[in-house]
């Protein structure tokens, strides 16, 4: 937390080299968050780009109420909602259908390096609505609490709770029999 | 079916590894730097920061902003010296403004303004009100006078600074010339009854300081040990 914190001023004072060791420090929690939530390395890729560009850019205007990991997954959650928005309404319109399963594929030069792992559990992800994931993953990966996802979506705690719940229960019928006891 | 908690606990020690390559990084770094790199630019020359005064104020004590000047600073002639390069940032204090110290720790300059986020332009401002100090390019706005029992607790002169980007930096620079009387506690109770409403009014004087003739408002206090404050202030009588 210290160390954030010295990185933060370094970085608000001008320091490139801050904003270096914040993108090195932060850039595979952001990932895994990405990628998981949008089953597709490719997006996931963009989107923590955007993020850190953004940052880049808010030096003078950033004041954290938080910590900085907090803020960077809540940024990196709010832009992969976004992208799964605008995604969903290009498939409603009929473009890129099919290109919601993991593009790691799409880029042979393997610009992200991920483990099969992640690809696995990214694409059982996949299967459930958007809201529910987003739910699962902040609340069990990126250690937030349902009331800072209420927060962070403007929506009641309890919805949030219940998209957790019903996520979690679809999640066990589609591992149903896959995980061991 | 399995509990739920075998499926939290799954999901919570899943070992998901991904990263970038090197050339993601060198790539992403190098827009990174770019914008901002081009952000601070735009800072420069669209956000300045907005200064509004400058305080010193002992950084041990943490007394309140004028009793403080009387501590760190001693003499208004230091103010001028003191300012500079030898400043750095130390944090925000309790109400979000800016803290500078002092490279020996003796002075500490606090920008009072909650929109002061940029720090090294902040620090440009003070090297520049330096030199302007000791070319005497400054105005003097205002004088505020403390006497405690008869003592002059402090004396602080407003000075208005006008810098070579435009901007004008009204700054309190003085202190005083020995002890002072008032502890913290008493301090802040004068703070309080001040702000509460003024005091006694004591009526009006003139006084010609650094060539100009001030009219001067006193104002009486009484502390809860019985100790009298009058506070006095005193702008330029031409209304300049």
């Amino acid at each position: 937390m210290l160390e954030d914190k010295v990185l933060i001023w370094k970085f608000k004072c001008g320091s490139s080299d801050a904003l270096c060791s914040i993108y090195q420090k932060y850039k595979k929690d952001l990932l895994k968050l990405a990628a998981i939530l949008l089953n597709d390395v490719s997006d996931a890729e963009d989107i923590v780009h955007d993020v850190f560009v953004s940052f880049a850019q808010s030096a003078e205007k950033l004041k954290l109420r938080g910590n900085l990991k907090s803020y960077l997954l809540t940024c990196t959650a709010n832009r992969a909602r976004n992208r799964n928005r605008s995604k969903q309404q290009r498939q409603t319109a009929g473009l890129d259908k099919a290109e919601t399963i993991a593009s790691h594929s799409k880029r042979p030069e393997e610009l992200i390096i991920c483990s099969e792992e992640l690809r696995r559990w990214s694409d059982v992800m996949g299967q459930l609505p958007y809201e529910q994931r987003e739910v699962l993953i902040l609340h069990l990966r990126a250690g937030m609490k349902f009331r800072q996802i209420a927060g962070l979506q403007d929506i009641s705690v309890n919805t949030i709770k219940g998209r957790y719940r019903y996520g979690l229960d679809k999640l066990r019928s589609i591992l149903n029999g896959e995980i061991e006891k | 079916m399995k509990p739920a908690e075998n499926i939290e606990k799954l999901i919570k020690n899943l070992d998901l590894d991904i990263d970038t390559n090197a050339n993601t990084d060198r790539r992403i770094l190098k827009e990174l730097i770019k914008a901002h790199e081009k952000s601070k630019k735009m800072k420069s020359a669209l956000v300045m920061p907005n200064i509004r005064r400058t305080i010193m104020k002992n950084p041990i004590t943490k007394l309140a902003a004028v009793i403080a000047i009387v501590i760190a600073v001693g003499a208004i002639s230091v103010v001028g010296v003191n300012i500079g390069r030898y400043y750095y940032y130390m944090g925000r204090d309790d109400d979000g403004a800016p803290i500078f110290h002092s490279k020996d720790f003796n002075v500490t300059v606090t920008l009072d303004d909650d929109e002061v986020t940029d720090v090294e332009q902040a620090q440009r401002y003070l090297e520049e009100m330096k030199i302007l100090s000791e070319q005497g390019k400054k105005e003097l706005l205002k004088v505020e006078e403390m006497m405690t029992d008869g003592t002059l607790e402090m004396k602080v002169h407003v000075y208005r600074y006008e810098l070579s980007d435009g901007r004008t930096i009204d700054q309190r620079e003085g202190g005083s010339e020995g002890a002072y009387a008032l502890s913290e506690a008493l301090w802040q109770e004068w703070r309080r009854l001040k702000k509460a409403g003024p005091g006694e009014d004591l009526g009006t004087y003139e006084e010609t300081v650094e060539g100009r003739v001030f009219s001067f408002k006193r104002e009486k206090y009484f502390l809860s040990d019985g100790t009298e404050t009058i506070w006095s202030v005193g702008t330029p009588k031409d209304g300049q």
